[in-house]
């Protein structure tokens, strides 16, 4: 067999002729070619006829052969011959049916009781929490909400070059009303950190990297494993996943299904389970960091961002640097014209060339980047466990204090434009990150940079019960550095806003909760801010309240230069969002792509 | 996220030791004081709306207050003791408590004012600048109505009104000023040491009683004067009773009292930067 890279290496004058000529690539010992649907089919009969006599394993590697090359012609369609193509997605989609036909083939027609006696001997080294039917080829359980079964496996003991566990799981579930089934890693025994979750529509790899496939009831091809210090996941014989292996190492797998029904139900899934010690990919690692770059080249061309984000970052782990030509290509795609990806992709190309062209890189970025509207440079904020005890008489004679971190590690930058979502669990420090960006939060460490002051806006802020809603808005707007002149000019339309023509003359302290939020989200919205923090505010007053404080957030915000949300509902972080800073115990676990970030917050659930 | 130098000058950078604006122009200074100044005078009237929050008489307790305060003194003064003597008089009396009440006010709460009022306002994020305009200008406002109350006991009582009356505002600046820059530090050392705030009002008290507002400078023996000069009120009280009621005010009442304030500037300069800085780091204290 030939490597795309060998078979490159002679061909590559020009990036086009490269792509049409993989089109008719062939592969030596597979005894075909692919560019043509007869050809495919021709194939698919080989994989077929392997099957009949149980030469399983050549018939997975065949099936990962057939989709790698069918997405490869996919690919060079879409990009060297344009024939209007559709997305990705649903070409992915198509590769993904071709293949699970063909594996549903396999397991209906081919040697079903050769399947089942695998399956068999797989699960019982597996450490199963329940038993497997043994008259299902598969897993047969009976499951209620939030019981659990885990089929785990164990990687070898020592040190081994290549370690992969290879599952074909036929997909009869889907995920929202059945069990919520994914495949993790283990470390230890213990800690666990999910690789694959099963969607609907979609295998979500990495917590984040969302890979479509057939929406029917197919098989999917999934290979998990480890080499050279990467964790890999390969998916239907494609390479969708090179990170550098997270610490501690994983010391096995486990497919892990959870029940989402209130009442028992019971749940078959197809499952064929293999541990070999090596990789069964069609890809060797310079055929996986070409097919990279040949990814990334299309979605630079066509200037996909959120792929090509989520792309670089599940291939973050790969050494692929890249050339110049094509950082270029990347950067040149619409990429100041979209908020979301221009720091994570311009970081993700610039460390992924080499050592002498990152310099180049950096020095050509000079001057020419747009000035950030806001800077935040290693920022921590640590501080006393128990402030009000800081001078008792314990600490004056010597003794220590306990300190606790609320920030840590926290870095990015924003733009003009740009509407950052900051999500996370109660207590990860989202209000903590706002007050630092008003000083009102001391910083142990890095720094923040800002083009304007910006102004921080929560719940009851300022509000006095002692005075009317009238006089409240008016005392908020002072302390917010307005004239009374200028609040008076937007005292009717607050109060029109809020909905309480009625009470504003009444005190603040016979409102109720409804009302003093409606009176509180009027006053923020009504003036005009540059960098704008709000904390919670868009849970004001009931459904018909929260639909027109929708509209008005959107007008507020198109009038600010820099807007950052705190909020706990996906919906307006999705929506509305540019970017998205997720934290946990006051580490930055991702910044970027709102998607993704709250794909992350999800599973962190 | 790549350390990527970048050349851009920012508006505000907030570090470890708290903020660094970018320097403005003067006239921009000069507009934002102002603008601070207005806000101040509204953010006044909001509280004292607070304060008499549910009260019949509403507005009217701020010159009824001072006024029952003057009447009572005049009373007790008057009818009950009967003292005799220049410096034992009833306007004699009032016209050094009512000096004095802003000082005692301002710097008792001083201790409590970072990890209260000074806290709330960082932490809402409408800044220190504003809480101690805020602190500062209400005691300023009930000074002026208590001085309006005084100069009306005073025509009441036969006093007629001089110019030198004006001389006695010079002296409540002077001695605002030196309140100011007490209460600054005290609010400093409040914050390090919450103990403060119950031990000032004890020193408040003797100081009062260590200080010419019921007796004159010449009552005190020849020994201690020396001591009782320290007392900058010693200054205060004497051009004040000076200039309210002697009718005159000379250019040692002036000098004292000018150079007091100077001194009192220099201290709220510096004790102001101090108590910004920690203003940045009070989450650490409170």
């Amino acid at each position: 067999m030939i490597s795309l890279s060998e078979y490159a290496g002679g061909h590559r004058n020009d990036e086009f002729q490269f792509l049409e000529s993989i089109s008719t690539f062939e592969c030596e010992s597979a005894l075909f070619s692919v560019n043509t649907q007869e050809e495919m089919e021709k194939t698919l009969l080989s994989i077929l006829e392997d099957v009949a006599h149980g030469r399983l394993l050549d018939a997975a590697s065949k099936l990962t052969l057939v989709s790698g090359l069918a997405r490869i012609a996919s690919l060079v369609e879409r990009i060297g011959i344009l024939k209007g193509a559709e997305s990705i997605a649903s070409e992915l989609n198509v590769v993904s049916m071709i293949l699970a036909d063909r594996a549903n083939f396999i397991w209906s027609l081919g040697h079903p009781e050769d399947a089942r006696s695998v399956a068999r001997s797989r699960f019982s080294t597996f450490e199963s929490l329940k038993s497997a039917d043994e008259s299902s080829a598969g897993l047969s359980i009976n499951v209620t909400s939030g019981e659990r079964t885990q089929l785990r496996h164990d990687f070898p003991g020592g040190q081994q070059p290549s370690v992969f566990v290879h599952y074909l799981v036929r997909r009869n579930f889907d995920g929202v009303s059945e069990p919520f089934v994914a495949i993790r890693w283990v470390h230890d025994g213990a800690n666990e950190e999910v690789i694959v979750r099963f969607r609907p529509s979609s295998v979500v790899l990495g917590q984040c990297i969302e890979v479509p496939v057939a929406s029917d009831d197919t098989f999917i091809h999934i290979s998990i494993g480890r080499r050279g210090g990467k964790d890999i996941v390969f998916v239907n014989g494609l390479p969708a996943f090179f990170r550098d292996a997270t610490s501690p190492s994983p010391t096995g797998v486990t497919f892990d299904v959870i029940g989402a029904h209130a009442s028992p139900i019971k749940v078959e899934i197809p499952l064929f389970i293999v541990d070999y010690e090596q990789e069964v990919s069609f890809f060797t690692d310079e055929d996986v960091k070409l097919w990279f770059r040949l990814v990334l080249e299309a979605l630079s061309i066509e200037g996909q961002l959120d792929r090509l984000s989520r792309w670089l970052y599940a291939f973050a782990g790969l050494d692929a640097p890249l050339s110049y030509d094509l950082y270029r290509l990347a950067l040149s795609s619409n990429l100041n014209e979209s908020l979301a990806y221009r720091d994570f992709l311009t970081d993700s190309l610039i460390e992924m060339l080499p050592n002498e062209l990152r310099r180049q890189a950096l020095s050509d970025l000079d001057g020419k980047e747009p000035n950030a509207a806001l800077l935040v440079e290693d920022v921590a904020v640590t501080i006393a466990a128990n402030p009000s005890l800081h001078a008792s008489f314990g600490r004056l004679i010597g003794g220590r204090h306990q300190k606790i971190t609320l920030l840590d590690g926290i870095s990015f930058r924003a733009y003009a434009g740009d509407i950052v979502g900051i999500i996370g669990k109660n207590g990860a420090g989202k209000t903590t990150f706002l007050k630092t960006l008003v000083s009102a939060m001391p910083l142990s460490n890095g720094r923040i940079c800002v083009d304007g002051r910006p102004i921080l806006l929560r719940p009851g802020a300022g509000m006095q019960g002692d005075l009317t809603g009238r006089e409240n808005i008016l005392k908020t707007g002072l302390y917010m550095g307005f004239l009374p002149s200028e609040l008076n000019e937007l005292m009717d339309e607050i109060i029109e806003f809020s909905e309480l023509e009625g009470h504003i003359d009444r005190p603040f302290r016979y409102y109720s909760d409804g009302m003093r939020a409606r009176l509180i989200f009027s006053l923020a919205t009504a003036i005009p801010r540059d960098i704008l923090l709000l904390d919670e505010l868009l849970s004001a007053g009931d459904m018909g309240f929260q639909r027109k404080a929708m509209k008005r957030l959107d007008d507020f915000i198109a009038r600010a230069k820099l807007v950052f949300v705190v909020q706990h509902t996906f919906d307006f972080v999705l929506s509305r969002c540019t970017k998205c800073l997720l934290l946990d115990h006051g580490r930055p676990v991702y910044f970027g792509d709102p998607v993704i970030a709250t794909e992350l917050y999800k599973e962190s659930l | 996220m790549l350390p990527r130098s970048t050349g851009q000058s920012f508006s505000l950078v907030i570090t470890p030791n708290g903020e660094v604006l970018r320097q403005v122009s003067f006239a921009t200074r000069i507009a934002t004081a102002s603008r601070d100044v207005i806000r101040a005078l509204h953010l006044i009237r909001l509280d004292l709306r607070q304060q008499v929050y549910g009260l019949t008489l509403g507005h009217l307790w701020l010159l009824l207050e001072p006024a029952l305060m003057a009447a009572a003194y005049y009373f007790l003064l008057t009818f009950v003791f009967r003292m005799q003597g220049a410096d034992t008089t009833f306007a004699n009396f009032l016209v050094a408590i009512i000096y004095w009440r802003s000082h005692a006010m301002l710097t008792t709460s001083a201790p409590s004012f970072l990890s209260s009022k000074g806290y709330q306002y960082i932490d809402q994020g409408f800044g220190l600048n504003i809480a101690f305009l805020e602190f500062s200008a209400q005691e300023l406002f009930l000074f002026a109505v208590r001085y309006f109350i005084l100069l009306c006991f005073l025509l009441v009582a036969g006093y007629s009104p001089h110019m030198t009356w004006l001389a006695g505002l010079f002296v409540a600046a002077c001695m605002f000023c030196f309140t100011l820059a007490v209460s600054i530090w005290l609010a400093i050392l409040g914050m390090f040491l919450k103990d403060i705030g119950k031990l000032v009002g004890h020193f408040v008290w003797l100081w009062w009683y260590l200080s010419p507002g019921l007796y004159s400078f010449g009552r005190i023996p020849e020994w201690a004067q020396p001591i009782f000069a320290l007392n900058p009120f010693a200054y205060i009280l004497p051009a004040a009773h000076s200039a309210l009621l002697g009718y005159e005010f000379s250019y040692d009442h002036f000098l004292s009292n000018f150079v007091l304030a100077t001194i009192s500037l220099g201290v709220i300069a510096f004790g102001w930067r101090v108590m910004k800085r920690l203003g940045y780091s009070v989450p650490h204290y409170v």
